[in-house]
């Protein structure tokens, strides 16, 4: 009897002390995926748009107004997600007619489209500073998936008190996909997107 | 005998009736090449020549039309003709409005092709430089602003010119004879 009360002391101490060490080595890092806000205050984030003048240069353009947020599970990016929303009136060529022509009917008709926005469905990492993500891609109302290109940038501690994390992505779209289909020539069916970001963690 | 160049209380000096009829062509011209240039589309071949045009027409006619406006202030007014106060009003009022809709055209027109800061490119080397830049909603107000002064215009310079030849054949007066040489009694 004194040998099984001793039995069960010593069993229970041990219990004390090594269960809470085992749920410790046991139980799996949950890295919680964090959220992050486009750092447009700052205008830490970009939008720019790239397409062929007559096949004889690039004509660069940029949405100036736009909002967005990202999910990131550093462990598991597959559970990262992205959306974002764009002013497209914002849009900005430096130049006031092909601005006003780009805002009119024969493009983006931002008086009956105001907004185009994208929509992360899945997320796939190709190595620790490329991935991929798919989604959807909302312009002149009509969704069309795409593809974006991502590669990290970098993040962490900022010396503010916040914490960031930056990347850059590109994608084509075919401007006939998104009813955009003014002769603008052969060499200019598509357009080359390319964001730069920088999310500040909620 | 003189020739008449200012304004009498009588009637029109050659000065006013030349900038009257000078001013018709240009104005024309804006209204046709700005209907007409809107529907080119990138491969027609006056894409960026009729803008270019439209623009300087544009910037002449203003000139012209601040000489006009200089000229009527300094000179004497000749008596209106119209017997009844309502023609005097009518007639009033479209003429002013009339001055008003082609300096109305004339700011509009400037602002939307400056509101990014652009000049115009003028003749011989010149610009007309931008006076400020503009937000993209307010560019799009001034650009409907300035058709739809256009239209209205328009259709004041058809009521103008109808009114005109109504008092030369209805009426029978002098209206119109001396707005096309001076000394009519």
């Amino acid at each position: 009897m004194k040998t099984l009360l001793k039995t069960v002391r010593i069993t229970a101490l041990a219990s004390a002390l090594l269960l809470p060490g085992a749920l410790l080595v046991t139980a799996p890092v949950q890295a919680a995926p964090e959220k992050y806000v486009l750092d447009t205050e700052g205008a830490h984030a970009f939008v720019h748009f790239k397409i062929k003048h007559l096949g004889f240069s690039w004509l660069l353009g940029r949405f100036d107004k736009f909002k967005g947020e990202f999910t990131l599970d550093k462990d598991k990016i597959e559970n990262s997600s992205v959306n974002v929303e764009i002013d497209v009136a914002s849009l900005d060529t430096n130049h006031a007619e092909r601005d006003k022509h780009l805002r009119g009917d024969d493009f983006f008709a931002v008086e009956k489209f105001p907004k185009a926005t994208f929509v992360s469905t899945k997320a796939e990492k190709i190595d620790d500073l490329t991935g991929r993500i798919y989604g959807n891609l909302t312009l002149k109302g009509v969704t069309k998936p795409v593809t974006l290109q991502v590669a990290y940038i970098g993040g962490g501690d900022d010396p503010w008190g916040g914490h960031r994390q930056g990347f850059e992505a590109t994608t084509e779209i075919q401007l006939k996909d998104f009813g955009i289909d003014y002769n603008l020539g052969p060499s200019a069916q598509s357009a080359q997107i390319y964001i730069s970001l920088e999310g500040v963690r909620q | 005998m003189q020739t008449q160049w200012r304004n009498t209380t009588q009637g029109y000096g050659w000065i006013s009736i030349v900038l009257h009829w000078v001013t018709l062509p240009p104005v024309m011209f804006l209204l046709g090449s700005g209907i007409y240039m809107v529907t080119l589309t990138y491969y027609d071949p006056l894409y960026h020549r009729l803008p270019h045009w439209h623009k300087l027409v544009g910037v002449a006619t203003l000139l012209v039309t601040l000489l006009r406006l200089a000229w009527l202030a300094t000179n004497p007014k000749p008596a209106v003709l119209a017997l009844q106060h309502w023609q005097r009003q009518a007639a009033y009022l479209a003429h002013v409005t009339l001055y008003l809709a082609l300096l109305a055209l004339a700011a509009t027109g400037y602002a939307i092709t400056t509101a990014k800061g652009q000049s115009i490119a003028l003749l011989w080397g010149l610009e007309l430089p931008a006076l400020g830049t503009l937000s993209p909603e307010t560019t799009t107000l001034l650009g409907d602003a300035h058709r739809w002064i256009a239209y209205a215009m328009g259709v004041l310079i058809l009521g103008h010119a109808g009114a005109a030849l109504l008092h030369h054949f209805h009426y029978r007066d002098t209206t119109m004879k001396r707005m096309l040489w001076p000394g009519c009694k």
